[in-house]
Formats: C-alpha cells, sequence, structure tokens
C-alpha cells in the first residue's frame, strides 16, 4: 500500500535533483575547469590550425581572425554552440582565404 | 628555305620569351602613366601627385589653403627636433647622408647588393642610428620615426623620384612588389589595382580614386580631421585591413617590395613630404 | 497523505521548468531582421552604395559613377538566378571585377542576398 507512495516520492525527488543538477551544471561556468565538449574543443583545435596556416602563407583574413578570437571566448565559457559556430566560421574564413592566392592578378591586360 | 625557316623561328622563340618574361619596370611604368593620360588628357603629369584632389577643383583649393598654415606643423617641429638633435657620440643623421640629408629620398628605395634586401628611407634613417650607437626606431611607431621621417623627408621636397631597379634581386623584388599591388586580397577580394588601375579618377562612394603614378610621393600625410600622422607603409596597413586582410608587418619585407614597386611607378614626379590628406 | 506530495511535485517540476528556461534564455535573442534596402546601404554588409547609384531610391545617397546604376533591373536581369549569381560572384562573370563575392566569401548570408535582389528587383 506504501509502494505507491514510494513510488511517487522517488518521481518527485528525482525530478528534484534533475533540477537542482541542472542549475548546478550552469553553475560549473565559474569553476576553474568548464567542460568542454569533445567536438567543441576538436572544431577550435581546427580552426586554430587553419588560422595559423593561413597566418604563415600570409594571407589571413580579419573575418577569420575575430570568429577565432570569438570562438576561443566561447570556449572560456564552455558555451559549445558557439564554439561550434564561431571555429566553423574561422576555419571556413581561414580557407577562402588562402583559396584566393590562387586568383589570377588583376589588370593584367592593355 | 631553310634559312628563313631558321630566322622565323628564332624571331618566334625571341617573342615567346618576352611574353613569358615579367613586363619591366619601365614598361610597367610607362603603361599605368599612358593609360591615365589617355583617360584624362587634362590632367598634367606632374599633377599626379595630388591623386584625388586631381580630380576636384574644389578639394584641390581647400588643400592649398590648409597648406598655406598646415595645422600640423608643430609636429614637423617635433620631427625636425629629432633630426637635429645629436646622438651620444656627437654625430647627427645628416652626417649618414650626401648633402646633409637634401635631396636623398629620391633615390629610395633602392635594392641593397650586399645585404640582398629592399632597403627603404626608414630604414636608412635607422642605420644611421645603430651605426652611431643608437637603437633603432620601430617603423610602425609615428611617435618617433613618423615624426623624424615626417621632417627629414622635407629635405627633399621637389627632389624627382629616381627610384632604380638593376640586376635579378632588384628585379625580384620588385617583381614581388608588382605582384602584390595585383593580388586580390581580404574577404572583399580587392587588389590595390583594383581601384587604382582599373577606376583611377571614379568615385568610391563620395571619394575618388587617386592613380598610381604619383601615389608614392607624397608620405608622410598628415590625415583627416585629427592629422594624424600615417607614413606610407601605416597606409598600406590601414588599406588592407579596410579590405579585411590582416595586415603585412610596418618595416617587414612584403610592404618594403611594396614600396619599391610603388615608387617606382611614381618616378619622375616631384616628392612633397608632410602633406594633408582626407 | 497526498498534500505533501503534490507540493513536493509542483516544486520539482517548477524547478526543472526554471532549469530549461535559464538554459533557453542564454541564447542570444533575436532582434528586428533588416531589410534588403538596410543591407544594401549598409557598409558593413552590402555597401552597395559605394559603387551603385540607385537613381530609383530617393533615400540612396552616392556620389558613386563606378558600376552600372541599379534601375530596370527586371528587364536586365529576368532570370533571378542570374542576378543572384552576380552578386553571390560577379567574378564568374567577369574575371577582372571589382565587385566583391559576397555569397561566395560569406560577406552575406543567402538569405541576406535573397532580400537584397528583393529589394534591387523594386528600384
Amino acid at each position: 500500500m506504501n509502494s505507491r507512495r514510494i513510488a511517487i516520492g522517488l518521481l518527485v525527488w528525482g525530478g528534484l535533483v534533475m533540477g537542482t543538477a541542472g542549475q548546478g551544471a550552469l553553475a560549473a561556468e565559474g569553476d576553474s575547469r568548464p567542460a568542454l565538449s569533445a567536438e567543441a574543443a576538436e572544431a577550435l583545435a581546427r580552426a586554430e590550425s587553419s588560422v595559423a596556416q593561413a597566418t604563415a602563407r600570409k594571407a589571413l583574413w580579419t573575418t577569420a581572425t575575430s570568429a577565432l578570437a570569438q570562438a576561443q571566448e566561447a570556449a572560456r565559457k564552455a558555451d559549445n554552440a558557439a564554439v561550434m559556430e564561431y571555429a566553423a566560421v574561422a576555419s571556413e574564413q581561414a580557407s577562402r582565404g588562402m583559396a584566393q592566392l590562387d586568383s589570377p592578378l588583376t589588370n593584367q591586360q592593355h | 628555305m631553310k634559312r628563313a625557316t631558321w630566322i622565323l623561328s628564332c624571331l618566334g622563340m625571341l617573342a615567346f620569351s618576352a611574353d613569358a618574361m615579367s613586363v619591366s619596370p619601365e614598361q610597367e611604368r610607362l603603361k599605368r602613366v599612358q593609360a591615365v593620360q589617355k583617360k584624362y588628357p587634362d590632367i598634367k603629369f606632374e599633377d599626379y601627385v595630388y591623386g584625388a584632389l586631381a580630380f576636384s577643383a574644389d578639394a584641390k583649393e581647400q588643400y592649398d589653403n590648409m597648406m598655406a598654415f598646415p595645422p600640423f606643423e608643430s609636429e614637423i617641429d617635433k620631427g625636425r627636433a629629432l633630426w637635429e638633435t645629436p646622438f651620444r657620440n656627437g654625430r647627427h643623421y645628416a652626417d649618414c647622408f650626401p648633402g646633409g640629408g637634401k635631396n636623398v629620398a629620391g633615390n629610395y628605395p633602392y635594392y641593397d647588393e650586399t645585404m640582398k634586401k629592399v632597403v627603404t628611407f626608414e630604414m636608412a634613417l635607422n642605420q644611421c642610428r645603430t651605426k652611431n650607437g643608437e637603437a633603432a626606431y620601430k617603423s610602425s611607431d609615428m611617435n618617433s620615426m613618423g615624426l623624424l621621417t615626417a621632417y627629414a623627408r622635407t629635405l627633399s621636397d621637389g627632389m624627382l623620384m629616381n627610384v632604380k631597379v638593376k640586376g635579378d634581386g632588384a628585379l625580384a623584388a620588385f617583381e614581388s612588389g608588382r605582384r602584390f599591388f595585383y593580388q586580390r586580397r581580404g574577404q572583399l577580394n580587392f587588389s590595390c589595382a583594383s581601384c587604382h588601375v582599373g577606376h583611377v579618377g571614379e568615385i568610391l562612394r563620395t571619394e575618388y580614386l587617386s592613380m598610381l603614378p604619383g601615389q608614392a610621393t607624397h608620405w608622410p600625410a598628415f590625415r583627416g580631421g585629427d592629422y594624424a600622422l600615417f607614413t606610407l607603409q601605416r597606409r598600406y596597413s590601414a588599406c588592407n585591413q579596410l579590405v579585411r586582410a590582416v595586415p603585412m608587418e610596418i618595416g617587414g619585407e612584403e610592404y618594403n617590395n611594396l614600396e619599391y614597386f610603388h615608387s617606382y611607378l611614381s618616378n619622375g614626379l616631384p616628392l612633397k613630404a608632410s602633406v594633408f590628406r582626407k | 497523505m497526498e498534500k505533501p506530495v503534490a507540493i513536493v511535485t509542483a516544486a520539482s517540476l517548477s524547478l526543472l521548468l526554471a532549469a530549461t528556461f535559464m538554459s533557453a534564455a542564454r541564447a542570444a535573442a533575436p532582434g528586428p531582421e533588416p531589410s534588403g534596402q538596410e543591407l544594401a546601404f549598409d557598409n558593413r554588409k552590402g555597401n552597395c552604395l559605394a559603387c551603385h547609384a540607385m537613381p530609383g531610391d530617393p533615400k540612396a545617397v552616392t556620389s558613386t559613377n563606378i558600376a552600372p546604376p541599379l534601375v530596370g533591373m527586371a528587364a536586365r536581369f529576368p532570370d533571378r538566378s542570374k542576378l543572384y549569381g552576380q552578386i553571390w560572384d560577379a567574378t564568374r562573370t567577369n574575371p577582372d571585377t571589382a565587385m566583391p563575392p559576397f555569397g561566395k566569401n560569406g560577406i552575406l548570408t543567402d538569405a541576406e542576398i535573397n532580400k537584397v535582389v528583393d529589394y534591387v528587383y523594386g528600384l
């Protein structure tokens, strides 16, 4: 007869725990080691590598640099979604800059 | 018949190799000057130094009025003090240059065969410093090198640009600078030539686009409402940023080679330093 | 005996909801989207006024004479995809062009280009 009450109690306490755990995850922003997802960390590393390559080839765009800065800022806050978004822009803009090196010189006629 | 064939094939090979080689510096310069003369026959060659001002009598008049009493005179005076102050060893900048530094700037940049690189006038000023036991200035520091060159270059006002490109090393540096000028860069995908060869004298929003010949003659410039001091290479940096390209190093190889090409393209035009520009 | 359970259920549910709302609130609240005209005029976006006069729009203030004025575009570009392509990457029709590749280089999004195309057709 008490089993129903126990089941409800368990459900209720489970909900409470999930709620506070959610609050705890948000509070983790202030912790010394924020948790960046593996996917986001990998995207950031790829972006840093692309930007470094473009820099070495003297083909870096300011848009790549600023997107990377925003990705790094988002990484400090463990904002995985923002890291993914900005890292993608940084990688794309960096590779566009390098591809531009192959474009022909302009105004070569007359 | 055999001989004619031989002569023709020799001529053919000559023609082929001429196409394969880059255009010579003088051919390049003449091509660009003639293009402007053709498009704007009423603008005198010597007025190319005014750039955008050459297209508007009103703008030129405002400039002339400004230059009668330049608001940045005190900055040039600071440069004069830097130039005239002796080094700790008692020697002066004037001792490093022929004629005490008068009428020398038009010979820069030049290609130094020993160092195997382009030497700009600002590098020569720094060489003078280090030769006399002083630390070199940062080329990008407008408060030291900027002010010094703002005065030092005025000693060459009126001198015609006279850059030389002779020998393989010099030609390679010139070509490197030329390629920089004509290469698309930045997210906006402009080359310098897109505007300053392709659309000379046309208006970008509200501003006339200056012609390539003449551009390198009038530096440093004091720009805009606050008369900010810009050396030529600081201007390169600003232009690169405008097209959303991360700029090269001021005083670095890319901008030095670019200045070499850019200055050659102004050969025959009179220098005038420390002028106003929008 | 059921009242305390009900109270606790309500409390935990509201905590859960609060947690969800807080994470949703961290996403940027979208402001009003710029119009095609605004994108065309904005010098950080299309900046079309830098090179193109727009005689049909009294708000289009520019002295430029670099590129063809944007007027009568429906007659000049009956095929929308051609006008879209011109904005996306003008070097495909003229390798020497001074027009930036707004789509290819990521200066404008596809949605933004479409808005600009709509605006330009209306000039």
